[in-house]
């Protein structure tokens, strides 16, 4: 019983630690210091994502619309600055701002026309996407200045910008998820939404707040991107958002809402880039790659079902 | 002539609970047979046995004067026992006829034959007397056509005895008296009918036989020229008085809150009373006279179409729960498992719930607080668990009952609505919670109590409000309170009363 009690609780983690054992048994270069931080790079657009997936997830919607957001992202960014000559500081929060303001309005449609999320943010996800296509005349946007592909591509002593913006934001997510009353109010709304509401919780306020910082977040991790691949393309991002969910499941965030922790649901994204990464390589072309990633998605869910059955 | 149904000592025990005890009956053919009783009485489960939803744990069933130990539902359908439930089961995207023959064979080689299915069941419609065209989809028609469609439904099946489940609830008064028509017809036909309802009327205008369950057992079968209203309210509440209610000396203090002309869209018409400090204010009635929508709407919980609150003497505007909160009002919602706990959070996540924002520094929790907040009420309320972070689904009814208790406690509100608080938990725990809405009036605070347990409501209440199909039909004083009395409140007999 306490032994299973254990093994529930760090299953995510003991996931992590089987694939990384896998991958340092079967291959001599994966192990290494390089490798792990070159991993969490390639992780960190994905796991900024997650950060604000999981808040959607367990407050009982979702947010099919953060791919094409991190797209729209960096074509305004990369436009407002090689086009509309502002200052690169300025274009990024100008970016950060309407990335908000879109997500803003996504909840507001949620929460008014009462349908729901996944059906609302698979219609943004659309005009989002496309917004970033007339944007940029559907070319990628060049020219960007050193000091913005920095976030991308700069590094603090040995550790890539990237990697300290999502170790930051990982860190504040799940410090005011476990710890601010409003992170209780996202366990109780997506748990038992009405009783929620009969605690006095504002539901609606709080569920256009959490599309908005969904939006944001996907402005940053746009951003980042761009930065990392020295353009605004409008095509980037394209499916990001059915990674951003598996991540999330992986990680242990129930997809039926009120259950899912920060920390795990970014392990869980961590453990994507370690199979991406271990299989390349490991000489595994990127079609095997998808099947194996859709197997450990099936694997994680199905664990967590099972045990919880048990309890 | 014999009984087509005869229900022999049959008995039901849920943990805790007797449900039906030893409870004989005789339906014959061509009757209306009434099934009344209080809300719990039993007369949901004695249903459900027949229909063999369940099964009992003793006792024995006729049919036919075949002899049965149980039924189930597929048994009971092949012999002829129809129930028309509160709820439909019907598909709204299909039409009336594809509704009627659902799941049954109407076919020609492996294809189904539309037309004759059609022709079918056009003509059971007609002989209701009714206008519907069978082709039309169910979710085209109003309540009481559909309910027509499942009695249809019903009859495809050459049934003999037909159980109606409270069906004129939903209906309008010209609506029921199409469905009276129908039952008249099908009574003609032969078919029995097991006619349950809360309404008098009714009950001595279609029925010929009127059964009373009390307590889970069988009281009197009355022929109806043979009885009155007085007559079946005496057997249907006849029982003593035998819960013991912890009397306390209360000081009633000033006004707390004041509702004026309380109304809201669907059902609320004109609702004004007043409650004091110091005191629990009862509120009897049937189910869905209104007593929940009520207090909901004073929480907030629902939108007021007209009317004014008042709270210390202030007329306050509660339009959500927020604001209800804010202004010392307090909800224990009668649906637990629904609006009242959080049942995937912890014990001690769900305690400090409402008040959660007042022990947080800016929107950080103070765990210390919140700890100790838990653990308060842990000991006030004695819930039993060994650990304050164990989750709420994991407790049992009785304790989880208290936990939504201690959320809206911890909340520090003045005026404490309790709606069916001690519902579905054991008599321990009713006693616990009886003690503590004593111990809180004793600190000033204001109750509303809404039960349908009648002595618990008399036994606890200072006053009793009487509420009918939205309106309220009278307030009782202690010294007035008598089962009889608010019974025939509750039925609607204003007038004749005063």
């Amino acid at each position: 019983m306490r032994k299973k009690e254990i093994l529930r609780k760090f299953s995510t983690l003991i996931l992590l630690v089987l694939v990384v054992v896998f991958f340092s048994v079967m291959t001599d270069s994966f192990l290494a210091v390089k490798n792990g931080i070159n991993i969490l790079r390639q992780v960190s657009v994905l796991s900024i994502l997650v950060v604000g997936m999981t808040f959607v997830i367990i407050s009982g919607g979702m947010d099919l619309s953060v791919g094409s957001m991190l797209g729209l992202s960096g074509v305004v960014c990369a436009k407002l600055i090689t086009e509309a000559g502002i200052s690169p500081v300025l274009s990024i929060l100008l970016t950060l701002l309407i990335a908000a303001l879109v997500g803003t309005i996504t909840g507001i449609l949620i929460v008014k026309l009462k349908v729901p999320s996944i059906v609302i943010t698979l219609g943004m996800m659309t005009v989002i996407r496309g917004l970033a296509y007339i944007i940029s005349n559907g070319y990628p946007i060049y020219d960007i200045p050193d000091e913005v592909i920095y976030l991308g591509q700069g590094y603090v002593g040995v550790v890539p910008v990237p990697v300290i913006v999502m170790i930051v934001i990982v860190f504040f997510a799940n410090f005011m998820l476990n710890r601010s009353y409003v992170g209780r109010y996202l366990y109780a709304i997506g748990g038992n939404e009405e009783a929620a509401r009969l605690g006095g919780v504002a539901v609606k306020k709080i569920e256009v707040a959490l599309y908005t910082i969904s939006a944001f977040l996907a402005g940053v991790a746009g951003i980042i991107l761009m930065a990392r691949i020295s353009s605004g393309a409008p095509a980037s991002g394209t499916g990001m958002e059915m990674d951003t969910v598996t991540a999330a499941v992986i990680g242990g965030v129930s997809i039926n809402g009120g259950k899912g922790k920060i920390i795990e649901a970014f392990i869980g994204a961590v453990i994507i880039g370690v199979l991406s990464n271990g299989l390349t390589i490991m000489n595994i072309g990127e079609y095997y790659q998808q099947v194996v990633k859709g197997i450990v998605l099936i694997l994680a869910v199905a664990f967590d079902t099972l045990s919880n059955k048990k309890a | 002539m014999n009984a087509v149904l005869r229900l022999v000592n049959v008995s039901k025990t849920y943990p805790g609970v007797k449900a039906l005890a030893d409870v004989s009956l005789k339906i014959y053919p061509g009757e209306v047979h009434a099934l009344m009783g209080e809300n719990g009485a039993g007369k949901s489960t004695l249903i459900k046995i027949i229909s063999g939803a369940i099964e009992p744990d003793c006792g024995e069933i006729f049919f036919e004067e075949v002899v049965y130990s149980k039924m189930n539902p597929i048994l009971s359908q092949k012999l002829g026992i129809g129930v028309i439930y509160q709820e439909f089961n019907l598909v709204p995207e299909l039409s009336v006829a594809e509704n009627i023959y659902l799941g049954k064979k109407v076919n020609k080689g492996a294809l189904l034959n539309r037309n004759e299915m059609v022709s079918k069941a056009q003509k059971i419609i007609d002989e209701f007397g009714i206008d519907i065209d069978v082709r039309r989809p169910v979710k085209e028609l109003t309540i009481a056509y559909q309910q027509l469609v499942e009695i249809a439904k019903t009859l495809t099946n050459d049934v003999k005895v037909l159980i109606m489940d409270e069906p004129t609830a939903p209906l309008t008064n010209r609506e029921t008296e199409a469905l009276f028509r129908i039952v008249a017809r099908l009574k003609e036909q032969g078919i029995a009918i097991i006619y349950i309802s809360h309404r008098m009327e009714e009950i001595f205008e279609i029925s010929q036989k009127v059964s009373v369950l009390r307590d889970g057992k069988y009281v009197d079968t009355k022929k109806i020229e043979q009885t009155s209203r007085e007559d079946l309210i005496s057997l249907m509440v006849g029982r003593t008085l035998n819960e013991q209610f912890p009397t306390v000396e209360k000081t009633v203090g000033s006004e707390a809150l004041r509702v004026e002309g309380l109304c809201t869209k669907e059902l609320l018409r004109n609702i004004s009373f007043t409650l004091h400090e110091g005191e629990i204010l009862g509120f009897a009635g049937l189910v869905g006279a209104g007593r929940t929508e009520t207090v909901r709407a004073i929480f907030g919980a629902d939108p007021i179409s007209a009317g004014r609150i008042f709270v210390d003497n202030r007329e306050v505007k509660i339009d959500k729960p927020k604001t209800g909160i804010r202004n010392g009002i307090a909800l224990i919602p009668e649906d637990r498992k629904h609006q009242g706990a959080l049942l995937e959070m912890s014990i001690k996540d769900n305690i400090s719930f409402i008040s959660v924002a007042d022990i947080s520094r800016g929107t950080i929790i103070d765990r210390k607080k919140d700890r100790n907040l838990a653990v308060k009420y842990i000991d006030t309320l004695k819930i039993k668990t060994p650990d304050i972070n164990q989750k709420v689904k994991n407790l049992s009814g009785g304790n989880q009952q208290k936990v939504v208790l201690a959320k809206s406690l911890a909340s520090k509100s003045n005026i404490i609505i309790f709606d069916e608080p001690t519902r579905g938990i054991d008599v321990g725990a009713k006693q616990e919670i009886y003690a503590l809405m004593n111990e809180l009036v004793s600190q000033g605070m204001a109750i509303i109590m809404i039960s349908s347990e009648m002595p618990e409501l008399m036994g606890m209440s200072d006053r009793i409000v009487v509420m009918h199909e939205g309106k309220i039909t009278g307030e009782v004083s202690k010294e007035e309170m008598s089962q009889e009395y608010i019974l025939k409140l509750a039925s609607g007999y204003k007038e004749e009363i005063k």
